[in-house]
């Protein structure tokens, strides 16, 4: 085991949130979630329980990409160096950062060694970061942050502690956030996009009533069961499926996205679209970098590289940039099309909040009028103004 | 169409393996019999007719190439999909692009930064001495599904296409294992050897005239499971090339347990397998470069313990003669090993464990060595030397 090593947390400058974030997790016997959004500085409160309770510590987070981030700043801030287990590196610390699947592999024969467990995206909690990884570990110091977190599960509580703080995006926009406009533009479907739309979803609509009727208000995932017993069910819902991607990014969308990163050239800009496949048309439209899970790592960084310092503008991405990158400054996102709902969102939103002189964040959102890509875009808007505000 | 790769195993996703279930929790696999040769043999010319093609317009097209006749046998989409799945990882996936589509991508998006697309494209394009929709076209051909398809010296043919898919359906039922039995002929010794070359938990039980194989499976494990599931997966040539054998199998499909029996009636053809076993060079240059007085007898053994079997993998003797037979363990766990230390309690010569220690970490007694990828041979001659002594 190492010793305690104090670092006085005066050199971090916390924002006053950020310091009732520490307060609070304190309070709470040093166990416990706080949730702050994108770009308010979750890492901070990080640095600032790591320095004010001077244990030997170990940093989960979902990314090779985040992982040597939390390395290079941890480096910077505590002035020691930093352990890291994962990518291919293996070097156990004071203060070591891991990956959630370095953890998973790891933590067995290493968690007796820490007395503080920070973990950053703490939500991935039973799915990327998986349990074993924490109750692996013997530290009784237990931080865990996130953007977005949705009520906290008994497996959260038992392996964490409870939600000890959260601050909205609506009580930070405008004063430790950059300003936010956001503008929804309505895109209709051209006759023969619109003729396929109705041809695909009906069968789903019809079969989905017929279920209702016999079972009553039953959740998405009872329906897709109840439809996938019969031939006739699971064509609905490959139709239904077929009908989403459609709406997702239809002609019209397609036009106006190639416009919008015409006028928004001068103005670093990220474009976010549900599936990979429409990410690749708009980077050969546009001729934008692209990063999706496809891309090297190697090629994701040179891109980001290159968006951080100069020539490039845009960059157009499906899922990946969501979250678990360290994606440079940008003022514009224009959301093409979405599946993941208000987490999702409240993430993109999040990208370009960053504060800046002058700065005002723009959010542009393309919509499919009156089809499922409308529904969806309402809801996400919906949930994310609970979430924000 | 889902590429095996993404379920995390270069094998069938579940959602492929074909199967009948009885009601006693057993499945039975689904065989192709000749009767299928006939839309076999349509797919295997479709897939001909595929060369050339990109991945995706391969995938997405292939069962409607053969959509009327695979209709008439009543043959799932999903079915063609898993032997076009199969045969497609023999196809080479050949980038084709006249520059290098990663060099391309940054000179074209960074003068598209500074110039506006259509300027930068026709701009780099002239310079490239290609058209625009050339230059365009190119852009992304390194994508795993805009590769082109090159076939196989071997072009397939019905009766490959069957025993590809049989074998496949076969390992996509045993990395979703956790306990195998094989049941081998007494003399069948190299089945066994291969396993414990190919490091997997293997605990043999010597009867009359055969050999009983435990074998733990990949979802025995706590982690490592792709790497012990090839490791399986390696080791079924060498079972298939055995006359009269028989596997019993736990396997998870769909989140419960199922039982599996396999035997040399399976449709799946046996091929030349090499048991041969090696890597001890460095050791004896090793025990040479320390002046040890230990010297390696290469020779495998095998040591009867009660009603088990010990294989050694080589020995060490001393100046004296006397010897100390090695067993490296492969994959391992805490349990696996003090259950084998105990067993080594009535042995009647002294073996060793060496366990290495990615696998776990243990308080290693007398009988056991831990080591880290390679084996310490001074820690080995040590052991060795205390292990005499006793």
């Amino acid at each position: 085991m190492w010793p305690l090593r104090q670092t006085s947390i005066e050199g971090l400058s916390l924002r006053p949130y950020q310091e009732a974030a520490l307060h609070a997790w304190k309070e709470a016997d040093s166990r416990g979630i706080v949730v702050l959004p994108t770009g308010a500085g979750k890492t901070r409160v990080a640095f600032a329980a790591l320095g004010d309770t001077g244990l030997p510590a170990a940093v989960l987070c979902p990314t090779r990409a985040l992982a040597s981030q939390w390395v290079t700043e941890l480096q910077g801030w505590l002035g020691e160096e930093v352990g890291l287990i994962g990518d291919g590196v293996n070097e156990l610390r004071r203060v070591t950062v891991l990956t959630f699947e370095s953890a998973y592999r790891h933590m067995d024969r290493l968690g007796a060694r820490f007395g503080l467990l920070v973990v950053d995206e703490a939500h991935h909690l039973g799915g990327a970061l998986r349990r074993e990884a924490l109750e692996a570990c013997a530290a009784t110091a237990r931080l865990g942050l996130t953007a977005t977190l949705a009520g906290t599960s008994a497996a959260q509580e038992d392996l964490l502690g409870p939600l000890v703080y959260e601050q909205t995006l609506a009580s930070l926009v405008g004063r430790h956030l950059a300003p936010l406009r956001i503008v929804r533009e309505h895109i209709a479907l051209d006759p023969e996009e619109a003729a396929a739309y109705t041809r695909l979803i009906t069968p789903f609509r019809t079969a989905a009533r017929r279920v209702f009727q016999d079972h009553g208000d039953v959740d998405f995932g009872t329906l897709s069961r109840l439809l996938g017993s019969s031939t006739e069910g699971r064509r609905a819902l490959r139709d239904r499926s077929k009908a989403d991607a459609l709406v997702s990014f239809p002609s019209g969308k397609r036009v106006r996205v190639r416009s919008l990163i015409e006028a928004y050239r001068n103005t670093k800009t990220l474009i976010f679209t549900a599936y990979g496949a429409e990410a690749y048309t708009i980077a050969s439209d546009c001729l934008v970098p692209v990063i999706t899970a496809e891309t090297s790592p190697r090629e994701r960084s040179d891109i980001l590289r290159r968006f951080r310092e100069g020539p490039l503008r845009a960059i157009v991405s499906a899922r990946v940039l969501n979250e678990g990158i360290d994606v440079p400054d940008a003022s514009v996102a224009i959301v093409v099309s979405g599946t993941l709902g208000q987490r999702e969102h409240v993430q993109r939103v999040g990208r370009v909040l960053r504060p800046g002189e002058g700065k005002v964040a723009l959010v542009h959102e393309l919509v499919t009028r009156g089809t499922s890509d409308a529904r969806r875009a309402r809801k996400r808007a919906l949930d994310a103004l609970r979430a924000i505000s | 169409m889902r590429d095996a790769r993404e379920s995390g195993l270069w094998m069938l996703s579940e959602r492929y393996l074909s199967y009948d279930e009885a009601t006693d929790a057993r499945i039975h696999p689904r065989w192709l019999t000749a009767l299928d040769d006939g839309w076999l043999g349509e797919l295997a010319t479709a897939a001909c007719a595929i060369a050339g093609c990109t991945v995706e317009e391969a995938d997405t097209s292939i069962f409607e190439r053969v959509a009327e006749r695979v209709g008439r046998r009543g043959v799932s989409r999903r079915l063609v999909e898993a032997i076009w799945l199969v045969e497609r990882r023999r196809w080479q996936k050949r980038v084709v692009a006249p520059v290098a589509p990663e060099h391309l991508r940054q000179v074209l998006f960074d003068r598209a930064a500074e110039l506006g697309p259509r300027a930068a494209l026709g701009l780099v394009a002239e310079e490239l001495h290609l058209g625009e929709d050339l230059v365009r076209s190119s852009l992304f051909a390194d994508r795993p599904s805009a590769r082109r398809l090159v076939p196989p010296d071997e072009l397939p043919t019905a009766s490959l296409l069957r025993g590809g898919f049989h074998r496949a359906l076969v390992e996509g039922f045993l990395v979703r294992a956790s306990e195998m039995v094989a049941t081998v002929p007494a003399h069948a010794y190299g089945v066994v050897l291969q396993a414990r070359k190919l490091h997997l938990m293997a605990d043999v039980r010597e009867h009359d005239d055969t050999l009983e194989i435990a074998i733990s499976g990949p979802l025995a494990l706590f982690h490592r499971t792709t790497k012990y599931g090839n490791a399986i997966v390696s080791w079924l040539p060498t079972l298939l090339a055995t006359e009269c054998w028989s596997l019993a199998c736990k396997i998870q499909l769909r989140g419960e347990e199922r039982q599996l029996v396999l035997d040399d009636h399976v449709p799946l053809a046996r091929e030349r397998t090499d048991g041969t076993l090696d890597g001890k060079v460095a050791i004896e240059r090793e025990l040479r470069r320390l002046g040890t007085g230990w010297r390696l007898d290469r020779e495998s053994r095998i040591v009867r313990v009660g009603g088990h079997l010990f294989f050694t993998d080589f020995t060490l003797v001393d100046e004296a003669g006397r010897r100390v037979g090695i067993e490296v363990e492969g994959y391992w766990t805490p349990e696996l090993l003090a259950e084998r230390e105990r067993l080594l309690e009535a042995a009647t010569e002294p073996i060793l464990l060496c366990a290495d220690r990615c696998h776990g970490d243990v308080a290693p007694g007398p009988k056991v060595i831990l080591f880290e990828r390679k084996l310490d041979v001074r820690a080995l001659v040590t052991a060795c030397a205390a292990l005499v002594e006793r």
